[in-house]
């Protein structure tokens, strides 16, 4: 469906440059659940904002292409997005969706203004696939008359994921969909978003750091720190044997509800000093990624890890 | 051990009218932010309160800390009552006693100030005596795993990131000895892996300083790792307080197994079921006459709506206190 290849993306300033995304590639299938997770700052937003081309102006492209459906719609040379794909084949939910709505508008006319200028709607067609689209995400159409401050945090998530479907997407790019609700609604907001990819068959990224959430819902998840995607493969691998310390450090700071455990890792600063010391090192010897990962001192360092990650097991 | 903190039918209700005859016609709707609670805190103990959004946790810990003023019921703080202190000697002498950390470090801290001014303020709002202001400091920044303190002490707010910004919070509480600490979601605002260290640092110093705390978030799995006893609140009621081990491990109310099942855990084969519980967060000014559960209530098996029922907690477990009505329905 959709492949990304060696994307890099910079933002460029009068005298700094930060790498916010450096040579990641991955792909995703037809009804696939793929999670990106990673702390803030790791480069996800920047990664995902870019396949809609709403990226600032700072940020720019230096390498690599997007692919859909095997046609190009993303070249790093002319740094524009090509295709009339976006909302009618790629939708995407941003970051805060709930404050992402327009206060002063209500729901219909923010709903019809999708529908109409980016579709081929009119009015009157416009209000009946409004209220499919309610129904579809579990609100009654009554309240399509509201304000946005008239709903709850997770009706109006309901909302912004209502406003995506609006023209029948087929890849859904959700960012941190759920991190600002309730334990509850949290659970109801995954299980819409499992309903929908069976019912629409919908391939769907997951952007968020809580690995919880990831292997709640998804098939495939991607680590990203430091602007690199450093694992990736299907949930159950990389929550059960993690290789890059990272994950494991990313795993052992979770708290687990039904775990005897009273001892949270939290990742320490060493760990961080020393993936960029050795990162540095090797991109000194110009290795790449591949050679990095079998090397001696990456595998020493990945056994310390893997030795904290025992004994806390065996704690418990 | 002795009772620290005492509520005793405490109530607070918030005034709200969306039109100008509702509050002629005396019709006012009420927000029950906070509904006839009643409980006991006990020297040196963590409590955590759960509860979705809009569930009263955060009025409860404003009217601990004497920000707001019950509208009925009494609250006790070291058996004194502390529900209308007027005067300011009693406000600080109350204060230097009970201190409160944020749950956004971003906004808690004044931007003009430095992180010294900021940790000087509590010490000198509370007149403690300025010869002993460089050893408190020194001691606090100790305490809350911030080494090369010299580094800090000169920055403001904005050179700092998230994870430090919220250890500056906890210190700024602690530094002034307290013996009652009041966290409301320290951690939510934080990326993942500063959580686990912001939750160290708060339990090696309850551990260290030995005060009593409340700490309030609606993730099971953080108040699981912080606190020894739970309480569970449900539209501004307590519906569920127990041990934390045997709330998590054996909860009783309705309510609760749906917090419990509804927290994601970092495995690949856990439960997909539908949560016990249905519907959506009622209208907060919604009056029940009976359970106020019963809306959400998977399966009542009395007439919990009409209101004849006796309401209340009772002790169904040793120490595991749970709503009277519910622990019927199922």
């Amino acid at each position: 469906m959709l492949e990304i290849k060696n994307l890099s993306i910079h933002y460029i300033g009068k005298n700094y440059r930060v790498k916010a995304v450096e040579n990641v590639s991955f792909n995703l299938t037809s009804g696939e659940l793929l999670g990106i997770v990673g702390e803030s700052g790791s480069g996800k937003t920047t990664l995902i904002r870019s396949i809609m081309g709403v990226n600032p102006q700072s940020a720019k492209i230096v390498s690599g292409e997007i692919f859909y459906k095997n046609s190009k719609i993303l070249d790093f040379k002319d740094d524009s997005i090509k295709g009339d794909y976006k909302w009618k084949e790629i939708a995407f939910i941003p970051q805060s969706a709930m404050n992402s709505l327009d206060p002063v508008y209500r729901i219909i006319d923010q709903m019809r203004e999708i529908l109409i200028v980016r579709g081929d709607y009119n009015k009157k067609t416009a209000d009946k696939r409004s209220e499919e689209l309610f129904s579809l995400v579990g609100i009654e159409k009554n309240r399509l008359r509201d304000f946005p401050h008239q709903f709850s945090g997770g009706m109006k998530q309901r909302v912004a994921i209502a406003m995506a479907l609006a023209l029948d997407p087929k890849i859904l790019i959700a960012d941190e969909p759920v991190t600002a609700l309730d334990v509850i609604v949290q659970r109801q907001i995954l299980d819409l978003f499992n309903e929908l990819r069976n019912r629409l068959d919908l391939s769907i990224i997951l952007v968020t750091h809580d690995v919880s959430v990831v292997a709640y819902l998804c098939h495939k998840v991607a680590v990203m720190y430091d602007g690199e995607i450093v694992e990736t493969g299907p949930v159950k691998d990389i929550l059960e044997k993690p290789y890059h310390p990272y994950t494991i450090g990313l795993n052992n700071a979770f708290p687990d509800l039904h775990s005897t455990n009273d001892f949270l890792e939290p990742i320490s600063d060493s760990l961080f000093h020393e993936l960029d010391d050795l990162k540095n090192t090797f991109n000194s010897l110009s290795l790449n990624n591949e050679k990095l990962v079998k090397s001696d001192k990456f595998v020493s360092l990945k056994n310390k890890f893997t030795k904290l990650n025992t004994q806390n097991e065996k704690n418990n | 051990m002795s009772t620290i903190l005492e509520f005793k039918n405490v109530s607070k209700h918030y005034d709200v009218s969306r039109n100008i005859s509702e509050i002629f016609s005396g019709k006012q709707p009420k927000v029950r932010a906070v509904d006839n609670v009643t409980f006991k805190v006990k020297h040196g103990e963590s409590v955590g309160i759960v509860g979705e959004s809009g569930c009263g946790k955060t009025t409860l810990a404003k009217l601990i800390l004497n920000l707001l003023n019950p509208t009925s019921g009494e609250i006790f703080f070291e058996n004194k009552n502390v529900s209308n202190l007027n005067k300011i000697e009693e406000v600080h002498e109350f204060k230097k006693k009970l201190q409160f950390v944020f749950q956004n470090p971003y906004d808690a801290l004044n931007p003009r100030f430095t992180i010294k001014d900021i940790l000087l303020e509590p010490l000198k709002s509370l007149k403690f005596d300025p010869s002993k202001y460089e050893e408190l400091i020194n001691n606090v920044m100790n305490l809350v795993k911030l080494k090369n303190k010299d580094e800090y002490l000169s920055k403001y707010p904005h050179e700092l990131s998230g994870g430090q910004l919220q250890r500056i919070v906890l210190a700024r509480a602690l530094i002034i000895s307290p013996k009652f600490v009041v966290a409301d979601e320290p951690v939510s605002m934080l990326d993942v892996s500063v959580r686990a260290g912001i939750l160290n640092a708060f339990n090696e110093a309850k551990k260290t300083m030995n005060f009593t705390a409340i700490y309030i978030s609606h993730d099971l799995a953080l108040v699981k790792y912080v606190c020894e006893r739970t309480i569970v609140m449900y539209l501004g009621s307590i519906v569920e307080d127990g041990p934390t081990k045997d709330v998590i491990t054996n909860p009783l109310h309705p309510y609760t197994k749906a917090l419990v099942k509804a927290v994601p855990v970092p495995h690949v084969d856990q439960s997909h079921e539908p949560l016990p519980i249905i519907g959506n967060i009622p209208d907060a000014t919604k009056f029940y006459e009976g359970c106020k559960f019963s809306d959400r209530c998977p399966n009542p098996t009395h007439d919990c709506k009409s209101g004849n029922i006796k309401m209340g907690l009772i002790e169904a477990r040793p120490n595991h206190w749970v709503d009277r009505c519910c622990v019927n329905c199922n």
